[in-house]
């Protein structure tokens, strides 16, 4: 190896003009959470298989013990159609009820806002103006079915402070907008299809 | 002993951690993208000039690492192998781009674009000095003075010889130096033209 070049010496001026700042922890964070998911598709579809079937377990007993204390008043009460009577909707702390098979979605969807349709934000100038609009005006009421990959996104720490649709490079997304230290935001652009993110921008 | 406390007391220089990582151990990979996450998103900052287009490179850059560290065959130092996986990202995305128009209203700034009267006095961005660069300089640069790889280490990366790797340095520098506006480096480097390399 005598034949190879001896290295000149490294340009220190040039090496402290080219250094980078060290990305933000929320974000670097993030970055290596998405790459590891990636290497893991079996395991990580299967964590929120576990979560829906505990939330489905939950609501199964929830259904079995209002029949049980429907049954049992019935029962106390001299009516003998006690096990022919509906399940019970679960009651909301506002008193409101809802389905026992509302999906998960809608669920972790509640107090994140939507921000609805924000076109096509492949462009980071255009996602920024889009978000910014958005952002300025009253909020709208929630879609009646939150993206599939919200749910998922909402249970994160931190869970998202909104999030729209749009389309990036063609294909559809979920924006989702990520507060960070120091008053910033990314939008974390996740693919519909599979919730992989396809991109990250700083909102500032 | 457990074998979380075993984990803890593991050593955790990068060969320990990617020899438990192509074992499956999850937390070592994990420590090793977090440790060299920084790095890969300057290489990448640096070859592409743009923060957003660097974030969306660095992200596929480590799950590139994610996916090929079990691949990892320890013929060059994983430093190495992991400047060449990130650069080859950051080319990748340069490339995509580049096939893709870019948004008129944030048209790139160059360093040729900037007038005499800015120039004189004027901090020139680093990014519009790089992005005049030729690619294959301006990668070569950042690995020697970003990266402080070595020519044969580069040569590895980029799978060119060493002389290559040194004419592509010495006309990277000598460019920067004229967009940088350091005069006194001007006369000590070769000319900045784009010309057939040496083998």
């Amino acid at each position: 190896m005598t034949d190879e070049p001896t290295p000149d010496e490294r340009d220190n001026e040039l090496a402290s003009l080219l250094e980078v700042p060290p990305l933000d922890g929320d974000a670097r964070r993030r970055l290596v959470s998405r790459a590891i998911d990636e290497v893991r598709p079996a395991s990580a579809s299967r964590r929120p298989a576990r979560a829906l079937l505990a939330v489905a377990a939950v609501v199964v007993a929830l259904v079995l013990l209002g029949v049980g204390v429907y049954a049992v008043v019935g029962r106390g009460g001299g009516t003998e159609s006690a096990t022919r009577a509906p399940a019970p909707k679960a009651a909301t702390p506002g008193g409101a009820t809802t389905s026992p098979d509302a999906s998960p979605g809608a669920e972790s969807a509640a107090g994140i806002r939507d921000l609805g349709d924000l076109g096509d934000v492949s462009n980071p100038a255009t996602l920024r103006r889009a978000v910014g609009a958005r952002l300025d005006q009253p909020p709208a009421s929630a879609r009646a079915a939150a993206p599939a990959c919200l749910a998922r996104a909402a249970a994160g720490d931190p869970p998202p402070s909104a999030y729209g649709t749009g389309t990036y490079r063609g294909r559809p997304v979920l924006v989702l907008l990520m507060p960070r230290s120091g008053d910033h935001t990314t939008a974390e652009l996740l693919d519909v299809g599979t919730c992989r993110t396809v991109s990250v921008r700083d909102l500032g | 002993m457990t074998s979380r406390s075993r984990a803890a007391d593991a050593p955790n220089t990068d060969d320990a951690l990617v020899t438990r990582a192509r074992a499956g151990d999850e937390r070592a990979l994990e420590t090793l993208l977090d440790r060299h996450a920084d790095r890969i998103h300057a290489i990448c900052r640096r070859v592409l000039g743009n923060p957003d287009d660097a974030l969306d490179a660095t992200q596929e850059a480590l799950i590139a690492v994610a996916r090929g560290v079990s691949k990892f065959d320890g013929r060059s130092t994983f430093t190495t192998w992991l400047y060449r996986v990130a650069t080859n990202a950051a080319l990748d995305e340069g490339r995509r781009l580049a096939r893709r128009p870019r948004p008129v209203e944030t048209p790139p700034e160059r360093a040729g674009d900037v007038s005499p009267e800015d120039a004189v006095g004027a901090r020139i961005d680093i990014d519009a000095a790089l992005a005049a660069l030729p690619e294959e300089f301006r990668v070569a640069v950042v690995l020697r003075d970003l990266c402080d790889l070595d020519y044969a280490e580069i040569a590895g990366v980029l799978g060119v010889p060493p002389g290559t790797v040194r004419s592509r340095i010495a006309r990277g520098r000598a460019a920067l130096a004229d967009a940088l506006g350091n005069p006194d480096r001007r006369e000590e480097r070769p000319s900045t033209q784009t010309t057939p390399m040496e083998p």
